[in-house]
């Protein structure tokens, strides 16, 4: 346990000191929103129906473009290799560099949601539906990156392969999620899609984490 | 019967018998069932002779699907025993799978062009089938750029069994967000034996087939490894003599 809260710190000491590279998410979900909405020709009328998808949508490329870094700064600068040496298994590593993930790029885009929200001038209960969607489906979101990324480090044009590698796992959170936005303002967190998207994100922990420990193994051997 | 042809020589000696046997066995099979669903059948109520192209279509899902299952179980079988034929035979599957998959979705469209007014609907089945190519391709995308091959193997036999736990999961959730499509009419009401025949015999014919192309894959790449380890071996020795 104190490994792994160790290492939460190195991570997000790390983070704090790379210059802000952490906020890219961010930047990146603000700029797709806005070029939606002046795609969409900027009429509230149109854009407000189609919002939950859209910041779904930017919610999830955001987070797919940042999976590749993942684990290559560690894989490269060798401090994997001495991490497996000292004995901590790679599922707690692994484990720690998912929650500092999420710590890093869906704690700030759920505090993010209220302006976003702003500007697609959505109503209390829609912005309500995101923010329990993403919080509940988030676990799913990382962890599936954090999959592709282990199976990819390394490897010359792994970015391209690491999203389509993804995409096909993160239908069912996407389908679910929509949906959900959708029925929050009807049946609150009661509603059948948020018990999908823990189910969905339940297994995600169950498979994903050994399945990265394992991918991150077969990179080292 | 998995450990007794986990040698690769062994496995040779197997394929000498079953490779002809399972492709005349698909050519008599594909042959015949085509006969009776080309021009022995019965046409459609409602659809008439357009029926003809899900005798296609059918079997091509069937194998398209069973095949992802197949590449899963042999990954399976190749991560916790470390089975060295099994990683090559589940390579070889996923090319004449996503190529099977390729043609559920073009015959899919065909017919959906006919019966529906439209070459495509994202309902239930067709989504799930274009997740499953999506899934087939990345796999082999694995396989393409990862250039240490036994390390390609491990994360490749990873991605199949993580995609292969999800499958199910994904083809319910699509289900359940849009279904047009309609259930299976196997065995169902105004579904005649004449129907029928052609269509298992094409189910057989086409997972003939696909043993055949997946025993000579496997074959070919027996025989590519012992190329590259005799070349190898001699460019060392090249370089003793220069010495």
């Amino acid at each position: 346990m104190r490994a792994l809260s160790g290492l939460i710190k190195r991570d997000l000491l790390l983070a704090l000191r790379s210059g802000g590279t952490w906020a890219h998410g961010l930047v990146f979900f603000a700029v797709f929103l806005a070029l939606c909405a002046i795609a969409l020709g900027g009429e509230t009328s149109v854009i407000r129906p189609l919002a939950p998808a859209l910041i779904w949508l930017a919610l999830v490329l955001s987070l797919l473009f940042s999976f590749e870094q993942l684990f290559a700064g560690d894989v490269e600068d060798g401090s994997l290799e001495q991490i497996r040496l000292s004995g901590l298994p790679l599922t707690h590593y692994v484990s720690g560099k998912c929650i500092v993930h999420w710590l890093l790029t869906v704690v700030p885009l759920l505090a993010a949601l209220p302006i976003a929200g702003l500007f697609y001038n959505l109503s209390m209960a829609t912005s309500a539906g995101l923010f329990f969607t993403i919080l509940i489906a988030s676990p799913a979101l990382i962890i599936y990156g954090a999959f592709s990324g282990a199976c990819l480090t390394g490897y010359k044009g792994g970015g391209v392969l690491l999203v389509l590698l993804t995409t096909p796992l993160l239908i069912p959170v996407l389908m679910f999620a929509i949906e959900g936005v959708l029925s929050y303002e009807k049946a609150g967190l009661g509603a059948m899609e948020f018990q999908a998207l823990s189910g969905l994100s339940l297994i995600a922990l169950a498979i994903g984490i050994p399945a990265s420990a394992a991918a991150l193994g077969a990179t080292m051997e | 019967m998995i450990s007794l042809l986990a040698n690769p020589l062994r496995f040779k000696k197997f394929a000498r018998y079953a490779s002809p046997i399972f492709g005349c066995a698909a050519l008599g099979l594909i042959a015949v069932g085509v006969w009776y669903a080309l021009y022995n059948s019965p046409e459609d109520k409602l659809h008439e002779n357009a029926v003809r192209i899900l005798y296609i279509h059918v079997p091509a899902a069937l194998i398209s699907m069973s095949a992802y299952g197949a590449m899963a179980a042999a990954s399976l079988i190749a991560f916790v025993w470390r089975h060295p034929l099994a990683d090559v035979l589940a390579r070889s599957m996923a090319l004449p799978g996503a190529a099977f998959t390729v043609l559920t979705l073009a015959t899919g469209a065909i017919w959906g062009k006919t019966a529906w007014g439209t070459f495509w609907q994202w309902d239930g089945r067709m989504t799930s089938t274009l997740i499953l190519l999506f899934l087939y391709i990345g796999y082999m995308q694995v396989w393409a750029i990862i250039e240490d091959k036994r390390r390609a193997a491990r994360i490749a036999g990873l991605i199949a069994m993580v995609g292969s736990i999800n499958l199910p999961v994904i083809k319910f959730s699509v289900d359940w967000w849009n279904s047009l499509h309609q259930g299976a009419t196997l065995g169902g009401p105004g579904f005649e034996t004449s129907m029928g025949m052609p269509l298992y015999l094409l189910m057989l014919g086409y997972g003939c087939f696909f043993a055949w192309l997946t025993i000579n894959r496997v074959l070919d790449s027996i025989e590519r490894t012992k190329q590259k380890r005799t070349k190898t071996q001699r460019g060392a020795s090249a370089v003793m003599e220069d010495i």
